[in-house]
């Protein structure tokens, strides 16, 4: 009776744990504009948020929904779009494009005239007829390849650049011409070892080995050990998040002290802290934008003050440094946001003003669309190299034009 | 040959933390029929709380071990008592269903607790490389790995062939009524080896701890891969182990020489060819007496192991899952 009654209560206190748990994932799809409604007459602009905030896209949902709410909030508390307050739905896609789906449809049918997210391209693309059909803006937060869409646009700097002629011109700078490259063998990993697939031989970079391995393995030492025989004078860690970590574990443990190019995905300050006791002599370059680099930022930088300012906020709510991806989120808003204060308040009128923006100050980019491109960002060029106190530091600034020209 | 020496010191390193976790899938089925699909996510418990105690919250190492180790037990003592038990009588498919969703919840659960972002802990043992002979490389953290694990098979043997605890859990492993009749009870028995299994998982997941990034959702691949190396075993505790060197060794040659992206199919390859051809895995390579083979017409019958062993390796006697869940 006793065991009873101690299991009744285990079941209580495990059930309790889960409703406490929904109770905070339902919050969160709450609208962020309640505590300012108030103080505005004016109706509301309605935007959907489909951000996965769980399963495996979870560590990038959480990033873009800390920065698209400190973003929203920052709007409006300065007294919303033109009077009108941005209420903002967030849902969770749970990194399921048949649930994103169902999110999106729910979002249309509420009147969102845009949905920001989702955070992976295979999500994106399951949302886009539905869009395409209403007549809503999506703005993905993925920065896989797409082609481009009337209502469709997405986050991020061109990915071929991105991944593969910056890196490969940066290895061709530096004297380093026979390269390995180390993939997830998921779209990620393609994305980037197809990328610099493409250009590295333009850049006189030859690829002498190229590895794969599961997203989330315990161990990639074998494919080290091949990487090793292979005589690369630099590794491209072709991968997102902490399976560069992997990576750098596997280095260290078979005494391998190449230089690596991080994937952009990488490049955040929870896999620096990941790697900080283990860098490889030859050190940890990546692509990076000021965002993870305030106290770098030059006094005369356009939009400087707004990155440091926007770092400061970021740090005070969440107790900790922002990353690109936050970024990314925080300049979708105030991109959607700038086309509602421009009188753009349909789904396709905000894809048209978008589309003819031009010279628009965010914090990770300048953005200039156009009808062939529908990110309208261009890389800055920073090379940033990992730190060992879990930081970054910049080390160089590319010459993107030369890279792209040659 | 360096490759050789270097892909087998990587595949036993794995392998003996794929062990680890067999070793528990073993002692819960045995003891109990429970199938605990959310023995990897104990280990991934252990793993995000040492990290999180040791790194974050700057506690001193060993105090921090022990409080994943302890903090792993009670994740299992929990499900056990407050979840199984009350739920018992469902059979095999039952508690399968029952432990895929608490590997679930467990791992939506660390999501909420630890963040999206995976720890690694840090300031262990050096994971610089220490050269030896034949041009491949060791580190201090693998060399503890193998020795933990050596001397964890060390204790369990002594505890399963030495103590009247040891004999207990195999009685019921043996035969549950007939245990009862002896004033041994089983359901404290199952919460003995959910115990030991949890304890093995917390284990698994501080060797692995300071070697690679964790997340919140890792459990159930771990988990699976444990099965797996069950099922190689015979579901016998050497086999576990066994299994568990074969799945690690499997992985990484076929990584190395082949490719990896050919890795899982060799594994679960292997677990196929073994099902179809040696139900019963390892166990009985070396007997010249033939084994019994395991009932076939059922899914259940042809993965799960003869039941009643209770020497460490001893042979298996023949009993109806049926009899052993009634």
């Amino acid at each position: 009776m006793r065991i009873r009654k101690l299991s009744g209560f285990a079941v209580l206190t495990v059930i309790a744990i889960g409703v406490s748990a929904c109770g905070t994932a339902s919050s969160s799809s709450s609208t962020s504009s309640s505590t300012a409604k108030s103080a505005s007459t004016k109706t509301p602009y309605k935007i959907g948020v489909i951000f996965d905030t769980s399963g495996p896209g979870a560590s990038l949902g959480s990033a873009e929904t800390r920065g698209a709410q400190l973003m929203i909030d920052k709007i409006n508390a300065s007294g919303g779009v033109n009077g009108h307050q941005i209420d903002a739905t967030f849902a969770d896609g749970t990194s399921q494009p048949d649930r994103a789906v169902q999110l999106a449809q729910q979002m249309i049918s509420a009147g969102d005239v845009a949905i920001l997210g989702p955070s992976l391209a295979a999500s994106c693309e399951a949302v886009r007829p539905l869009i395409e059909q209403a007549g809503v803006t999506e703005y993905c937060l993925s920065g896989a390849p797409f082609t481009w869409s009337p209502h469709f646009f997405a986050t991020d700097f061109d990915p071929v650049t991105n991944l593969g002629t910056l890196p490969a011109y940066w290895m061709k700078e530096h004297g380093y011409t026979k390269a390995a490259c180390i993939a997830t063998s998921d779209a990620s990993g393609d994305a980037y070892s197809k990328s610099f697939a493409a250009t590295a031989p333009k850049q006189g970079v030859s690829i002498v080995d190229t590895e794969q391995f599961q997203s989330g393995a315990t161990s990639v030492a074998t494919q080290l050990t091949n990487v090793r025989s292979s005589g690369a004078q630099a590794i491209y860690g072709c991968v997102s998040g902490s399976n560069l970590a992997t990576i750098i574990n596997g280095m260290q443990s078979l005494g391998m002290n190449q230089p690596v190019w991080s994937g952009t995905g990488a490049a955040s300050y929870a896999v620096a802290n990941l790697v900080k006791n283990n860098l490889p002599s030859g050190g940890i370059y990546s692509l990076g934008t000021y965002i993870v680099v305030p106290n770098e930022i030059p006094a005369n930088l356009p939009g400087g003050a707004a990155i440091k300012s926007y770092v400061a906020s970021y740090k005070a709510k969440y107790n900790e440094a922002p990353d690109e991806l936050g970024a990314n989120a925080a300049d979708a808003v105030s991109l959607i946001s700038n086309a509602l204060g421009h009188g753009a308040t349909n789904g396709s009128a905000i894809a048209t003003f978008l589309q003819n923006l031009h010279g628009f100050q965010g914090l990770n980019s300048v953005y200039s669309f156009s009808a062939t491109n529908h990110r309208g960002t261009t890389p800055p060029g920073l090379v940033i190299q990992f730190t060992p106190q879990g930081s970054f530091k910049i080390v160089e600034k590319l010459n993107v034009a030369a890279a792209l020209g040659s | 040959m360096a490759e050789f020496l270097q892909f087998t010191i990587d595949g036993v390193t794995l392998g003996a933390i794929y062990g680890l976790l067999a070793l528990g899938w073993v002692v819960i089925f045995r003891v109990s029929g429970v199938l605990n699909l959310a023995q990897g996510s104990f280990m991934v418990i252990g793993s995000l709380t040492v990290a999180s105690l040791a790194n974050q919250e700057r506690w001193p190492l060993v105090l921090a071990i022990l409080t994943a180790l302890f903090a792993t037990v009670m994740v299992g003592v929990t499900l056990d008592v407050a979840i199984l038990r009350p739920a018992r009588s469902g059979g095999h498919a039952s508690s399968v269903i029952i432990t895929l969703g608490v590997a679930e919840i467990l791992g939506e659960a660390s999501r909420h607790l630890w963040g999206a972002d995976p720890l690694q802990l840090s300031g262990f043992l050096s994971n610089r490389a220490i050269h030896v002979p034949g041009g491949a490389t060791v580190t201090a953290q693998q060399l503890l790995v193998w020795g933990t694990t050596a001397v964890l098979v060390g204790l369990l043997w002594l505890l399963f062939e030495k103590t009247l605890l040891g004999k207990a859990l195999a009685a019921c492993a043996q035969n549950p009524d007939g245990a009862r009749i002896v004033g041994i009870d089983p359901k404290w028995m199952r919460t003995v080896a959910f115990v030991l299994a949890s304890a093995l998982a917390g284990v698994a997941g501080v060797l692995i701890a300071p070697t690679t990034p964790i997340g919140w959702d890792s459990g159930l691949a771990f988990g699976i891969v444990g099965f797996i190396a069950a099922v190689l075993g015979g579901w016998s505790y050497p086999g576990a182990i066994v299994g568990g060197l074969l799945v690690g060794l499997t992985e990484n040659y076929v990584a190395g020489y082949i490719s990896s992206a050919w890795k899982d199919v060799a594994t679960y390859g292997v677990l196929l060819l073994v099902l179809l051809l040696r139900p019963e895995g390892l166990r009985g390579l070396s007997r010249t007496r033939p084994q019994q083979k395991a009932e076939s017409g059922t899914a259940t019958a042809i993965v799960l192991p003869q039941m009643g062993q209770p020497q460490i390796d001893g042979p298996a006697e023949e009993m109806p899952i049926a009899t052993r869940e009634a």
